[in-house]
């Protein structure tokens, strides 16, 4: 499970927002080789009509997007392989999809530039002094093993294509908190501090909100977890006595589902602090309200794309499915979600197509040079602004846990229900 | 200000408007008021409505949500009839919500609650499919998939033992399978995984038939699909529509608290201005009273008061009293006027004050010249009356020398033998002289003592007819002497009686006929009585064929001592005048009307009309 539902559709539309003027109705003239229709299956994050556009253009296929709420695309894949060919979402989605047999393995040496792909998936290490990360880290889960099950040991065969990644933590409003120091004092522990009682909002996803919360309990001193990425039924009661106590002081306002939902939460003052994804941050931003996006010295919370292909996906299809894969790696998609805040696994790739003062702010945490432009044209970074977390490599150095489906998945649902409906 | 005071028209419609003002304003406020109170009312009302509708609101949002978990639990059809009721109630309750004009400003909480409806709705149709779809799976993993993989193992070429050991291993892995569907807990699902991996491995070394290994396959897909199937279902019941509930029910509340919020602000901000009306109430009802006291006031002193002032200055001009300025001169308006108006009656009064001072004077004069003229007429009538008594007594003592001398001629004539004749001519010349003068001195002794008063009038009734036949014989002589031919007319019964004098009317038509005689040389005289009863009188006419009277002398005929022309008198010769003076005098006495009517040179009429009676100041004369 992954974001969401919904959450990504609003994700994409923020980051869109008007769509570049000639984009969207540039037509794909090239004649296709074959009869392709590639059908892609994943949330708005990735599935964005100019990426769709762009590929149809470089590719002369025709690819048709359908894009959905995480958990209702989850669904879809782990049930009806057959109905698509591609699948874009979150790594935390592969056990359910691998297990369930609805995807096959993406073989390494059809993928070009695989040798490109960063150390992060495929050591879980961006830097040799860097914390893998609790939970379901995306190099534990890439390589098929010969036993079928998933495993960090290369084999030529992976169950998903690693590309679009980023790290998520909280955004507070500035001109009620304080600022603190990224890393140093900015801490998980805000979300439980007791100043904020009842302005304080939790993404509503026990994948993920429930490592926001236990990274707050753990930081606050409140309970340690043995392992915060695989928490026990017992850590659980604990982590959620906790939670219900809080619930009771009426410390949480709300629950929400969307990012456009967690952006109207914080401008409308409803919250002060709340977990966040980036794209609100920088809709808040644009819209004049002081939101930061903490580096937590706790480290973030780790989340990563995966493509995967569909067990049913043969033939020329299949042949389709892998160039299409290909093209996310070329250079241009990885440049154009670059913009948007995201980063891509074969980073050096796509730097020929960032200016400099791009690659600079996005990617190397500098402040910005200039005032650099989002997808939509219009400027979203100003002169002199620095990438909260600084750069790629120090933020991916930090990732407390990743966005994880847990064995105790199942008991999280009941008590996450009974944290949010008490 | 001048446009306003030149005119009391103005002025009144002013204090008009100044009355009227208030009343107006106060009609207005009361009607604002009225607005406030039915707005507070409204107000209230629709806070009611809105407090009703958020609390259905979150009661039927947590009965949806008591229905989706019975469902969840027993996936029973009634629970999702419910959950389709309640969603359509809710529905109906946002649209209701939304119409609701005070909530216009908070649309976007309202557009938000409707989303998430939306979504709980479509989350829970794919909770049912879900649910309906892992039910089917269920029953086939437990009816036919499982049965079937042992039924099939036990066709396997396998020892006993193995087979008995795998057919264990997947006992223990449909207990696990099992156990998960009814705890939900993860570690039957590991122990499902590693019972079917021990089986496989078990499998592997012996069995070589690919079918049953596919169909152990689907064994395990089989599960892992009914697990993915709940783990979705209950995903979206616990964390996607709970969310979307708790959304819904934060929203209710926030809108109920809004609503009183906003009703809160409103109450206050009528009270408020209920409290300014009030005040401003209370200031146009203090300028009302004022203006209801200040305007009579106001006009008692603009017009009341100098209209009293000038109506008495009007008095004082009307009873001639001296004025000396009139008040409110000075002024533009209709007072002014008045007062001019006054000014000018105040000058015509002064100017008739002078003419009747004017006139005093004059009939002051005019009584003294008056008196002086009675004196006058009084010494004149004493003189005429001396000259009537003189006149009289002279009369009496000429007419008794007078009759003695007639009488002696009369005795000597009647001896008339021993008279030569010259001597008989002289001695009839005598006579006839004296008879005349005698006659002459008669008339002047009447004339006399009806000037003086001193003649006696004695009314009787008498037989007019009669009358007038004796005085016809009387005159018989006379006409028959110049040859004239006299006759009397009668048109009257021969008893007619009427009152009055018969020596008088009879002297007055002897006068006439004498006059008629006299100035007829030929033809004839008539004496007409024609008797008119309506107008109850008897016309009596004398009529001759004589010279007749020119018109310039009708006037002067009755005057005394008028005798035409001297060419007459020579003619007619003898004649006193006084004939027709007394005539005049005596009708007058008798109440007779004279009159005369003549053709010169053919004729004279002289008529006289008789009354039956007696003029009222006459006393009867009774015999």
């Amino acid at each position: 499970m992954a974001h969401a539902a919904n959450s990504s559709l609003s994700r994409r539309k923020l980051l869109q927002g008007a769509t570049g003027a000639g984009l969207a109705v540039k037509a794909p003239f090239v004649f296709a080789r074959k009869p392709i229709t590639l059908r892609v299956l994943g949330t708005h994050v990735t599935l964005q009509e100019e990426l769709r556009q762009q590929a149809m253009q470089d590719l002369g296929i025709e690819i048709k997007f359908e894009p959905k709420g995480s958990a209702a695309v989850l669904q879809k894949a782990s049930m009806f392989p057959e109905s698509f060919d591609l699948y874009e979402q979150w790594s935390n989605s592969i056990n359910v999809l691998w297990s369930s047999g609805s995807i096959q393995a993406i073989e390494t040496e059809r993928i070009r530039h695989w040798k490109e792909i960063n150390s992060l998936t495929k050591t879980g290490k961006i830097t040799p002094d860097a914390k893998f990360g609790a939970g379901d880290a995306p190099y534990k889960i890439l390589n098929v093993q010969p036993g079928g099950e998933l495993g960090a040991t290369f084999t030529g065969k992976v169950s998903f294509l690693p590309y679009v990644h980023n790290v998520d933590s909280f955004g507070y409003n500035t001109s009620v908190i304080a600022p603190g120091e990224p890393y140093k004092t900015e801490s998980w522990a805000w979300l439980f501090d007791e100043r904020y009682r009842g302005k304080v909002a939790i993404v509503n996803a026990p994948t993920i909100g429930i490592f926001d919360l236990a990274l707050a309990a753990e930081a606050q001193g409140l309970m340690q977890f043995n392992d915060i990425g695989n928490m026990t039924r017992q850590e659980l009661d604990k982590l959620f006595a906790i939670l219900e106590d809080k619930k009771q002081q009426g410390h949480f306002n709300g629950y929400w589902t969307s990012v456009p939902e967690s952006v109207d939460f914080m401008k409308s003052g409803r919250v002060v602090i709340e977990s966040m994804f980036s794209p609100a941050v920088s809709s808040l931003n644009g819209q004049g309200i002081p939101v930061r996006y903490a580096a937590p010295r706790e480290g973030y919370r780790g989340w990563h794309g995966v493509m995967c292909l569909s067990s049913a996906t043969e033939g020329h299809q299949k042949d389709a499915a892998y160039e299409y894969m290909n093209w996310w790696l070329s250079g241009w998609a990885g440049a154009f979600i670059a913009r948007q805040g995201y980063y891509i696994s074969n980073a050096e790739r796509s730097r020929e197509l960032l200016s400099a003062a791009e690659w600079d702010y996005w990617y190397d945490g500098k402040a910005a040079r200039e005032a650099l432009r989002g997808t939509d044209g219009k400027i979203s970074v100003h002169p002199g602004d620095v990438r909260t977390g600084g750069a790629y490599q120090k933020r991916f150095s930090n990732v407390a846990v990743w966005n994880t489906v847990m064995p105790t998945y199942d008991y999280s649902l009941q008590k996450w229900y009974e944290f949010i409906s008490a | 200000m001048r446009f306003f005071t030149s005119s009391i028209k103005l002025q009144i419609y002013a204090a008009y408007a100044m009355l009227a003002l208030p009343i107006v304003l106060l009609g207005y406020l009361t009607l604002s008021t009225h607005r406030n109170f039915s707005s507070i009312t409204e107000l209230t009302i629709e806070q009611d409505y809105v407090f009703s509708l958020t609390a259905s609101l979150q009661r039927d949002v947590i009965d949806l949500q008591r229905n989706v978990l019975i469902y969840k639990d027993t996936a029973s059809a009634g629970s999702v009839q419910n959950a389709e009721e309640l969603y359509e109630q809710l529905q109906g309750t946002l649209n209701l919500l939304k119409d609701q004009p005070r909530l216009q400003a908070h649309n976007d909480k309202l557009s938000r609650m409707h989303q998430h409806l939306i979504d709980y709705k479509t989350n829970f149709d794919i909770v049912v499919d879900n649910r309906k779809q892992q039910t089917q799976l269920v029953k086939n993993y437990i009816t036919e998939v499982s049965p079937s993989l042992q039924k099939h193992l036990f066709d396997l070429d396998l020892s006993l033992s193995v087979r008995n050991k795998i057919a264990q291993h997947f006992y223990a892995a449909q207990r696990n399978s099992l156990s998960y569907l009814i705890t939900s807990d993860h570690t039957y699902i590991n122990g499902f995984k590693e019972n079917i991996v021990l089986a496989e491995e078990l499998l592997s070394s012996k069995n070589k038939d690919s079918l049953f290994n596919q169909e152990i396959g689907d064994y395990k897909r089989n599960f892992l699909k009914i697990v993915n199937l709940k783990r979705n279902y209950i995903f979206l019941i616990n964390v996607v529509m709970a969310g979307s509930a708790q959304e819904i029910l934060y929203y209710a509340n926030e809108l109920a608290e809004l609503t009183s919020e906003h009703s809160v602000t409103q109450s206050e901000q009528v009270v408020g201005n209920l409290a300014k009306q009030r005040i401003i109430i209370l200031v146009f009802v203090s300028f009302g009273l004022l203006m209801t006291i200040a305007t009579p006031l106001y006009f008692l002193s603009l017009i009341t008061k100098p209209i009293q002032k000038i109506t008495r200055v009007f008095k004082s001009l009307a009873n001639g009293d001296s004025i000396d300025a009139i008040p409110g001169g000075d002024r533009d308006d209709e007072i002014g006027m008045l007062a001019k108006a006054a000014d000018v009656f105040k000058a015509k009064n002064e100017q008739t004050n002078e003419l009747l001072e004017h006139a005093k004077q004059s009939v002051l004069i005019q009584q003294e010249l008056n008196k002086e003229l009675a004196n006058a007429k009084g010494r004149a009538e004493k003189a005429l009356s001396v000259k009537s008594d003189f006149l009289a007594n002279m009369s009496h003592e000429l007419r008794t020398p007078l009759n003695s001398v007639i009488g002696y001629t009369v005795r000597l004539l009647k001896k008339a033998e021993g008279f030569d004749k010259r001597q008989l001519s002289s001695l009839n010349a005598i006579e006839r002289n004296g008879k005349h003068l005698l006659a002459m001195i008669n008339d002047i002794l009447d004339l006399s003592k009806i000037e003086a008063n001193k003649l006696e009038m004695r009314f009787e009734p008498v037989p007019i007819v009669n009358l007038c036949e004796d005085v016809i014989d009387q005159m018989r002589a006379s006409s028959d002497e110049k040859s004239l031919s006299l006759s009397f007319h009668n048109n009257a019964s021969s008893d007619l009686e009427i009152t009055t004098d018969p020596v008088r009317l009879t002297q007055v038509l002897i006068n006439l006929l004498s006059n008629a005689i006299k100035y007829t040389e030929q033809g004839w005289v008539t004496l007409t009585a024609d008797y008119q009863a309506i107008n109850k009188r008897i016309v009596i006419s004398v009529a001759d064929s004589g010279i007749g009277i020119q018109e310039e002398d009708m006037a002067r005929l009755f005057n005394r001592f008028e005798q035409f022309d001297t060419d007459t008198r020579f003619k007619i010769g003898h004649g006193t005048g006084l004939g027709l003076a007394i005539v005049d005098n005596l009708t007058r006495l008798l109440g007779i009307e004279v009159s005369a009517t003549s053709t010169f040179g053919e004729g004279s009429t002289f008529t006289l009309i008789v009354p039956l009676t007696a003029p009222e100041t006459v006393t009867l004369h009774k015999n």
